[in-house]
């Protein structure tokens, strides 16, 4: 329940209810304030819909991540004056989407941790045409340190690729090679892209080629102990 | 969480990355202007990524009702 009045804070009950708590606050940011957790109320099943089509993963945590996207824009309503240009619903969906994105890393990184046995983990050759090879098993005393080193490898994978992203959007003519990229990491073959984009063979060659440049350069720089991609580092011949 | 990812393989770390934390998902901005013209010549990547590859992430996007944007 939501009560409009200048002096007062919502505090968010389980599962998305809301409870009225007072505090002072300026007309202008009660104003805010009240038309956040009208959009947030009027669209929240949407919003939860929409959570779990996105993370289906996270099925079970939509609420809890709602609970803490309309608490990180209501901070930032009460001490910075904030309102979005973009609409509230439309930000708190750019927020929940980040916060999703955090749990998903938070529980990567667990369970990386926690995996013992079992795991075929030395191949990390992103140069390969694609990342589906079969790899020989590592023995029992290496895989903790395999672990370790697979959640790291995860988390900087993830933020290079982004990265990439970005780097492709600003120039239209790297689209191409941004695509051509993502069909070689979800396992198509380069006759396979070429024929799916339309391009010679040898364009899509050279395309993967600068994308794959371009990943390792970024790998390189970040993994400056070289102990999270081994065989990225590796030599011919070695 | 009721589903854990396998992960047994450095293939399935690219999967995760791509499919679940969205590492190659477009742009907020450009995902917008792909809804507008999904079949213009500069949307052909996100094209493959949402209509062929399926991404999870922004086909909920795109399915959020219009006018709660």
């Amino acid at each position: 329940m939501v009560v409009n009045r200048p002096f007062r804070t919502v505090i968010l009950t389980e599962r998305g209810g809301t409870a009225i708590w007072g505090c002072p606050m300026s007309g202008d940011a009660a104003r805010r304030e009240a038309e956040l957790v009208a959009a947030f109320s009027a669209h929240q099943s949407a919003l939860r819909h929409w959570l779990v089509q996105a993370f289906g993963r996270l099925r079970d945590e939509v609420d809890d991540i709602l609970q803490d996207a309309l608490a990180e824009v209501l901070h930032r309503v009460r001490t910075e004056a904030f309102s979005p240009q973009m609409g509230w619903v439309g930000y708190l969906r750019v927020v929940a989407r980040h916060r999703a994105i955090d749990r998903l890393r938070d529980w990567e990184r667990r369970l990386f941790r926690g995996l013992g046995s079992g795991e075929a983990w030395r191949t990390d050759d992103l140069t390969r045409d694609s990342p589906h090879v079969t790899d020989p098993r590592p023995g029992p005393a290496e895989q903790a340190v395999e672990a370790e080193r697979r959640g790291r490898q995860g988390l900087l994978l993830s933020e290079v690729l982004e990265e990439f992203c970005r780097w492709c959007e600003s120039r239209p003519q790297r689209l191409p090679m941004k695509e051509a990229y993502e069909r070689s990491l979800r396992g198509e073959q380069p006759a396979q892209i070429a024929a799916g984009m339309g391009l010679p063979a040898h364009e899509v060659y050279t395309l993967l080629n600068q994308a794959r440049t371009w990943v390792v350069q970024r790998i390189r720089q970040a993994d400056v102990d070289r102990s999270v991609f081994l065989t990225l580092h590796r030599r011919k011949g070695e | 969480m009721s589903e854990p990812p396998p992960l047994d393989s450095f293939a399935e770390v690219v999967r995760w990355v791509i499919q679940e934390l969205g590492a190659l998902c477009p742009s907020a901005e450009r995902l917008a202007a792909y809804r507008k013209h999904p079949q213009a010549a500069e949307h052909h990547d996100i094209r493959y990524h949402v209509e062929q590859a399926g991404c999870p992430i922004c086909r909920a996007e795109l399915q959020i009702t219009p006018g709660t944007r």
